[in-house]
């Protein structure tokens, strides 16, 4: 009795889904890879510009999903691109979600290793959090959806509280000149700050779980729109705080941000170890989306248990996350991903959803 | 459905292994800890940099029984090398325990050395570091750096002392706190700036004019004094406490003017190639000491415009003296002009700021200051 | 799902049962009839369970008629009164002559039902067994010469204590009530609390040896029907020899029996029961023990009493509140101490860290075995403190809790500031309304200390990460443990961490999807 319609999710379910995929490690990077292009303080309007941008992509894959309610990602391509070629589509998501998630786990003991526990190895640190992942993921999507309920309101509302904390030191002239040198930087950034939506497209494979399939635009809209605020608000003011040139220097910018102020009479004094452990949380939401997404993937194209494939993935994607030899590797392979998305999730649902219409029209005509 | 199993042996296993790594890589008993709270950075007599570092005592400053009373709170631990790197593990070589610099208050750099080296590479282990926080404040020693971390008092932490002080940015006459994440900024920005300076009067430190940072060379150049201060206070009305004398002629007796707020306007004007900028101070505040010979009672408004116009004056006088100093001495800009240039005026910025400095001491800056007195305290009137 | 193969194994272990009790067949299945020859029948009785030395015979006549009868019973839990007063009065004071008729064996029966036998609960067996179980339980037998039927009167009258106020569950405002061994007087408890006919007692039998009587209460038109029949099919699985107390049930149909977290909530007041009900829930009592349990339970339950309904709802919601934090403290605070001063002494404000440097100056172990010291001789102390008499529990607990911690200190073994915290943290664990839920945050307590003990403050958020997946896994009877908090029902928050005041409570939580979901109008 525990299947059938309990293991549906709701709408805010999917909204989470959406939010929480994309924020993730990248945010620690967000206003320095923002900024790196544009080198102006404008880096938000190109935030707020991508990000409606990317919402608007959000809602023509909602489109594409609703052509085919009771099927994935991986299903219904085949339908649309042959049988071999959506075969190699999914096994190059498949490949794309583990690396995204071996990324995700490797940023995650990178920032830990460094903050957190100096001394540390990293596969002592990444172990016991592939584990849990492991655990979390076995019990299927339901499960995954109630933890993101959990931990997305703590994150959030801690990393703005504490980001509210440093506010003495927001100077609006870091702010300033509003697109004081036009608007073309703005432009020349909007690659890079959409990529920090990337994760917007797992609605291709949740719709299938949805309790209501109609009527949902409002979901990719507010996942995707969450994101945006939160985003803007911390681009805002961590530039706002420590400025351009200095955002452009950092390494971890939130983190230098958080790291330089302090607030004496609280029960802390400051709140970067604070902030990054829970945002470790916040990354562990987007790993195990990937991991889920990757072992859906296997499942349904390989009609084997789901079991073996998630005890197979896990030293996989510790392998996969212990490649970068480097820091500046670790940079590397988030490029990369990032250059992987844009191709696979950001030119292809328009590229699918205009063969289903020209799929659909020739239907019309027979 | 053979789900049972794995989750038994998953948590069995992941559990066991926790244990087994025997772990704590990373731990580090606080008791053992030299807590470093402050760090004076020298040149040596033989060219190489000396670092001294202070380590508080907890026992000696925390309420524990156990306390001895002459025992000093703080112990100053120094070395001598090219850099702070080595130098810091050579002070591991003389006292136990591994350095903790999360709770670094203060960075003290002698003026001889922040004369020579940019202040950005002397700091950059600071930047660095993990541990040490971006709000650290900054200072520059007039003497050497490493006395201004020692005190006569046997419970004072000098330098948790000196940036309590600093914090409480009370007065005009000292600039207001300034932290390592803000400097950051500035020196990357090639952007001139002010540190506060830091003197030994009688053993003991106190707070003493500033020194001028050149933004080109990121070295310091030159000293404002107190007053001098006070006008930079003014134009960039930063500090919000103080007071300023309200009297002119010797022949009157002193009169002081308390400041509640100062808001300081920078407008930059372009025309043409002609740059000029307008400063318009305003200032809210009350009489703090009115000595009275002549029985001009405060209760009149005639008297309170009297010593509003005698206190304008004076700020009139110390914002103006303060610029002359910019412009025509250390030819820097330390007074924010740039960064209002490059809000309001992005394009002019774009081809002035390579040389900024060089071009802001030909740029007129003219001064319009208001004062507004709101009351006078207790005392109206006196008698005879 | 993990209690399906449970069952699965419950099913094994059934299986086998049968495969048993067949081999025994054909001892039991020759089921012996009543003959009707009154001595006939007493022999066999006699010879089935007249070894005890409770079981009485009294054999007299009826009346002036001369037929023999004979009253089997067990001396002491049979009820005496029944049988002086009415059994042995009735009959021997009993004339059938008056009809007129030779008495046939019809006749006699149905004037002995009729007019004859003042009692109610009155039932005819036949078989051997019947008797011998039901005088075993309390019962008297009648045996009349001539009639193959014999007749069975009253239960067991067991002693039974008052029903006080259950000291466990103590409250300041509210009834005073609280449920006894007996479950006809539970049930009682329970129906007398309204009238609502759509209260519903079904009876089941556990216990393939004991058959100990089991209810399951519910409101028949709120009751959500598939969390209903996964009840009964989960207690129709039970198949053991006894169950001792309802905790036996408890752990018979949980979801899952690795989960530290209680998944059936046991109360001794009727009116949280009642209460529940009224939710959609459903209650199980068992004969014999004070304790109904509830299902499904959700996480939110176990920080609730009933209290929060009785006060009003400001008071309430914060007395909530406060519940919630001391969950945290007492789940969190020993490990983020063991954290912040092993791993992070950044984090700490400076002023704090030099004054708790100070006051560890000296202690020659590390925090963890510090803190393990110290909640170890707190959990022996609790332990002692419940095992022995009243009165020397309090001074055990005064001697050890200020005299041994108050040494620890002055001989350095321990700080005081974690004298603070571990103290802090035991007296927050006695806030929790539900003694077992105290008792997993405890075990759950020690486990992430040893997280935070390896990791700092990421083995911290690893543990809660942890705790986190574990609780959207597990599930109460098809019931998600941790509804209503997620997945977001918002009607369902109303009474979640605030409880709104009643006159907004116009749902019943829709967690449990009820059939009739209006609770006011």
């Amino acid at each position: 009795m525990t299947s059938g319609p309990l293991d549906r999710i709701t709408s805010y379910q999917a909204v989470m889904f959406i939010t929480n995929f994309i924020l993730g490690a990248g945010t620690l990077t967000l206003p320095r890879t923002t900024t790196e292009k544009i080198n102006t303080p404008d880096s938000w309007i190109a935030v707020i510009v991508s990000g409606l941008i990317i919402s608007l992509i959000a809602v023509i894959i909602l489109k594409l999903c609703q052509r085919y309610p009771n099927e994935t990602f991986y299903q219904f391509n085949q339908k649309l691109l042959g049988k071999w070629v959506g075969l190699l589509l999914s096994l190059t998501v498949i490949c794309y979600y583990i690396v995204l998630s071996a990324y995700e786990v490797r940023t995650m003991a990178e920032t830990t290793r460094l903050f957190l526990l100096q001394g540390t190895p990293t596969w002592a640190i990444i172990m016991p959090f592939l584990w849990i992942g492991l655990y979390l993921v076995q019990g299927g999507v339901n499960a995954i959806a109630r933890l993101l309920e959990i931990i997305f309101p703590i994150t959030v509302l801690l990393f703005l509280l504490v980001m509210f904390l440093g506010i003495e030191l927001f100077e609006v002239d870091n702010l300033r000149p509003v697109l004081g040198s036009g608007v073309k930087p703005v432009f020349k950034g909007l690659t890079t700050s959409s990529l920090s939506f990337a994760g917007f497209e797992i609605l291709l494979f949740i719709y299938m779980f949805m309790k209501e399939k109609n009527n949902i635009t409002k979901v990719p809209l507010v996942g995707v729109g969450i994101p945006i605020i939160f985003y803007t608000i911390t681009v805002v003011i961590v530039i706002g705080s420590i400025s351009v040139d200095a955002v452009v220097s950092q390494t971890w910018p939130v983190l230098t941000f958080i790291r330089s102020f302090e607030i004496t009479g609280l029960l802390f004094e400051r709140f970067d170890s604070l902030i990054l452990v829970i945002w470790i949380m916040q990354i562990f939401a987007s790993y195990v989306i990937a991991l889920f997404i990757a072992t859906l993937g296997l499942n349904q194209i390989f009609p084997k248990s789901t079991h073996a494939f998630i005890y197979s993935l896990i030293p996989l994607i510790y392998l996969v996350s212990m490649i970068p030899k480097n820091i500046n590797e670790v940079f590397k392979m988030a490029e990369m991903i990032g250059n992987l998305a844009l191709y696979l999730f950001f030119i292809m649902p328009l590229f699918l959803f205009i063969i289903s219409k020209v799929k659909e029209r020739k239907y019309e005509k027979m | 459905m053979k789900k049972c199993k794995p989750i038994l042996i998953n948590s069995f296993v992941s559990m066991l292994l926790l244990f087994l790594l025997s772990g704590c890589w990373s731990s580090k008993s606080i008791e053992d800890l030299n807590i470093a709270v402050g760090t004076a950075v020298d040149k040596s007599k033989d060219g190489k940099i000396r670092s001294t570092l202070q380590y508080v005592i907890p026992k000696a400053i925390g309420n524990s029984n156990s306390k001895s009373p002459q025992q000093k709170a703080y112990t100053n631990v120094s070395a001598t090398g090219n850099s702070l790197e080595p130098i810091g593990w050579e002070t591991t070589l003389q006292r136990e325990g591994p350095i903790s610099g999360a709770h670094e208050k203060a960075v003290i750099i002698g003026q001889n050395l922040a004369r020579e080296e940019p202040i950005r590479e002397i700091t950059d282990l600071f930047f660095r570091d993990i541990d040490i926080r971006g709000s650290t404040l900054i200072f520059i020693s007039k003497g050497e750096a490493a006395r201004t971390l020692e005190s006569k008092e046997a419970d004072v932490v000098p330098a948790i002392r000196l940036v309590e002080i600093a914090q409480q940015d009370l007065t005009t006459r000292a600039l207001k706190h300034l932290s390592l994440m803000k400097i950051w900024g500035k020196s990357n920005s090639q952007t001139s700036f002010l540190l506060q300076l830091i003197d030994i009067k009688k053993g003991e430190f106190e707070l003493d004019g500033a020194a001028v940072i050149k933004g080109r060379t990121n070295k310091m150049i030159g000293i404002l004094n107190k007053e001098e201060i006070e006008g930079i206070n003014w134009i960039t009305g930063e500090v919000n406490s103080g007071a300023v004398k309200a009297f002119q002629k010797e022949s009157e007796k002193p009169t002081y003017y308390q400041i509640q707020s100062i808001k300081s306007k920078i407008k930059p004007h372009v025309t043409g190639d002609r740059i000029s900028f307008d400063v318009k101070i305003e200032s809210e505040g009350r009489i703090a000491e009115y000595w009275n010979p002549h029985f001009k009672p405060a209760f009149k408004n005639k008297t309170i415009k009297h010593i509003e116009n005698a206190a304008e004056k004076e700020v009139m006088r110390l914002v103006e003296n303060t610029t002359k100093k910019m412009q025509k001495e250390f030819g820097v800009d330390v007074g924010g002009f740039g960064t209002k240039l490059r809000i309001k005026h992005p394009n002019v910025w774009k081809n002035v700021k390579d040389n900024w400095d060089e071009k802001f001491s030909e740029i007129p800056i003219t001064y319009d200051v208001s004062i507004t007195i709101q009351d006078y305290g207790m005392i109206g009137s006196k008698k005879k | 799902m993990k209690w399906r193969k449970l069952n699965k194994n419950r099913m094994k272990i059934e299986e086998s049962a049968k495969k048993a009790k067949q081999d025994k067949q054909p001892f039991q299945e020759s089921i012996k009839e009543m003959t009707g020859n009154l001595t006939a029948d007493l022999n066999l009785i006699r010879k089935e369970i007249g070894h005890n030395s409770d079981v009485e015979f009294r054999e007299f006549q009826m009346g002036t008629t001369g037929i023999r009868i004979a009253v089997v019973f067990i001396d002491g839990l049979a009820d005496a009164d029944v049988i002086n007063k009415h059994i042995l009065v009735d009959f021997m004071s009993a004339s059938p002559k008056e009809t007129g008729h030779p008495l046939k064996n019809s006749s006699l029966k149905e004037y002995i039902k009729n007019q004859t036998l003042s009692v109610c609960g009155l039932n005819e067996v036949h078989t051997l067994n019947d008797i011998t179980s039901g005088v075993m339980f309390g019962s008297i037998a009648i045996l009349v010469d001539g009639l193959e039927d014999v007749f069975m009167v009253g239960g067991a009258k067991a002693k039974t204590r008052n029903i006080d106020e259950p000291p466990t569950e103590a409250l300041v405002r509210g009834p005073r009530v609280g449920f006894i061994e007996n479950l006809k007087d539970n049930t009682a408890l329970l129906r007398r609390h309204g009238k609502d006919q759509n209260l519903s007692i079904i009876s089941f039998q556990v216990g393939e040896r004991s058959k100990k009587e089991l209810v399951i209460t519910y409101m028949k038109d709120i009751v959500n029907p598939h969390i209903l029949e996964e009840v009964k099919q989960r207690i129709d699985k039970i198949k053991i020899d006894d169950v001792h107390d309802s905790s036996y049930i408890e752990q018979l149909i949980e979801d899952n029996f690795l989960s530290p977290f209680p998944q059936v909530q046991s109360t001794e007041r009727p009116d949280r029961v009642m209460s529940a009900l009224m939710e959609g829930r459903i209650a199980l009592l068992l004969d014999g023990s004070p304790f109904a349990l509830i299902v499904p339970v959700t996480f939110h339950m176990l920080l609730q009493s009933p209290e929060d309904y009785y006060e009003r709802w400001m008071a309430a919601t914060l007395i909530r509140i406060l519940r919630y934090f001391a969950a945290f403290i007492a789940l969190f605070v020993p490990s983020l101490y063991i954290a912040f001063i092993s791993f992070h002494p950044g984090l700490i404000p400076t002023k704090l860290i030099f004054s708790i440097a100070a006051t560890r100056e000296g202690v020659p172990f590390p925090p963890l075995i510090e803190a393990l010291i110290m909640e170890v001789s707190i959990e022996v102390l609790r332990e002692a403190g419940l095992r022995l008499p009243k009165p020397i529990g309090q001074s055990i607990g005064i001697v050890g809790g200020l005299i041994i911690g108050e040494a620890a200190v002055q001989a350095g073994i321990v700080s005081p500031i974690m004298v603070i915290v571990v103290a802090v943290t035991a007296i927050s664990s006695f806030t929790l309304p539900h003694y077992n839920v105290g008792i997993a945050l405890r075990i759950l307590r020690f486990a992430s200390m040893l997280f935070a003990s390896v990791f700092g403050l990421y083995g911290v958020v690893l543990f809660f990460l942890f705790l986190c997946s574990h609780l959207v896994r597990l599930k109460s009877f098809g019931i998600p443990y941790v509804s209503p908090a997620v997945s977001y029902r918002l009607d369902d928050w109303k009474d979640f961490i605030i409880r709104v005041p009643l006159f907004l409570m116009k749902r019943r939580p829709k967690l449990l999807h009820p059939k009739d979901s209006v609770r006011k109008r």
